[in-house]
């Protein structure tokens, strides 16, 4: 294949990608969140006591405390999520979801694409999980 | 009795792993490297594993890889603190994909590590 017609398909193959992403992303409501804020929702909706706090969610998501502290804020000021003081450490925060952040998570965007994918047969899902990696690798690794 | 294998580079962490593991009751194994995992591994006698997600670089993920196209693979919980090239949300996508029982954020509670083995062992 010949270095146009291979930019042509790797551009295909970019497009499909990213109209998955806004498939998914415009199922959400005008009021709905953005993807940063439905990563926090879902780390708080796993992480243990120890890392449900601000410093927590910035090493999940590789961002610095004061752009996470603003995720979080946000998520409070919706009420989705709450601050309850520490049990063993009164100077920290643990941060959870509220009832109304629970509800929130069951209509989670990504629970659509994943209920798609698990009618996939294993093997495709393997390999579609493998590939999707490469790409994300190579992404961040052009990033640095 | 369980045997777990515990596989981590951070002599304090292996230690504090297997001894709240010890304490409930379990075998635990511990390989400081991808080497010896996949040798303890290769005994058959491996009822779950405890690995952490940066040995090295990526190869507590790699391991999961290969641990998870086994015929039969062992079930396998991973441990995260953060790490060089990838955040810590890509690497629990990719556990999850790879069908991680359960991904512990460092630094956790004990209880959490007992119930995320149990949950490991269909308990």
């Amino acid at each position: 294949m010949d270095e146009a017609a291979a930019a042509k398909r790797a551009a295909g193959v970019a497009q499909m990608l990213f109209q998955i992403g806004r498939r998914v992303l415009e199922k959400r409501n005008a009021d709905d969140l953005h993807a940063v804020q439905w990563s926090a929702l879902r780390y708080f909706a796993r992480t243990g006591r120890r890392t449900a706090n601000v410093n927590g969610l910035s090493q999940f998501l590789g961002n610095t405390t004061g752009s996470s502290s603003r995720t979080i804020k946000s998520l409070v000021e919706r009420g989705l999520l709450e601050g309850t003081p520490s049990r063993t450490d009164a100077r920290s925060t643990v941060i959870k979801l509220t009832q109304a952040g629970r509800r929130a998570l069951r209509k989670d965007p990504l629970n659509d694409i994943a209920m798609v994918l698990e009618g996939m047969e294993p093997g495709d899902l393997d390999q579609l999980g493998q590939l999707l990696d490469k790409v994300d690798e190579a992404m961040r690794n052009a990033r640095r | 009795m369980a045997t777990i294998l515990v596989v981590d580079d951070e002599q304090d962490v292996a230690d504090a792993v297997k001894l709240v593991l010890q304490n409930d009751g379990y075998f635990v194994l511990v390989a400081k490297d991808m080497a010896s995992a996949r040798d303890i591994l290769s005994t058959g006698e491996v009822d779950a594993c405890v690995l952490d997600v940066w040995i090295d670089g990526d190869t507590g993920l790699d391991l999961a890889t290969e641990i998870s196209r086994d015929a039969e693979p062992v079930p396998f919980v991973m441990m995260s603190g953060g790490g060089p090239g990838r955040s810590l949300e890509s690497a629990t996508a990719k556990a999850d994909a790879l069908g991680a029982a359960e991904v512990l954020f460092k630094p956790f509670d004990d209880d959490e590590l007992l119930a995320a083995v149990k949950k490991a062992l269909g308990k």
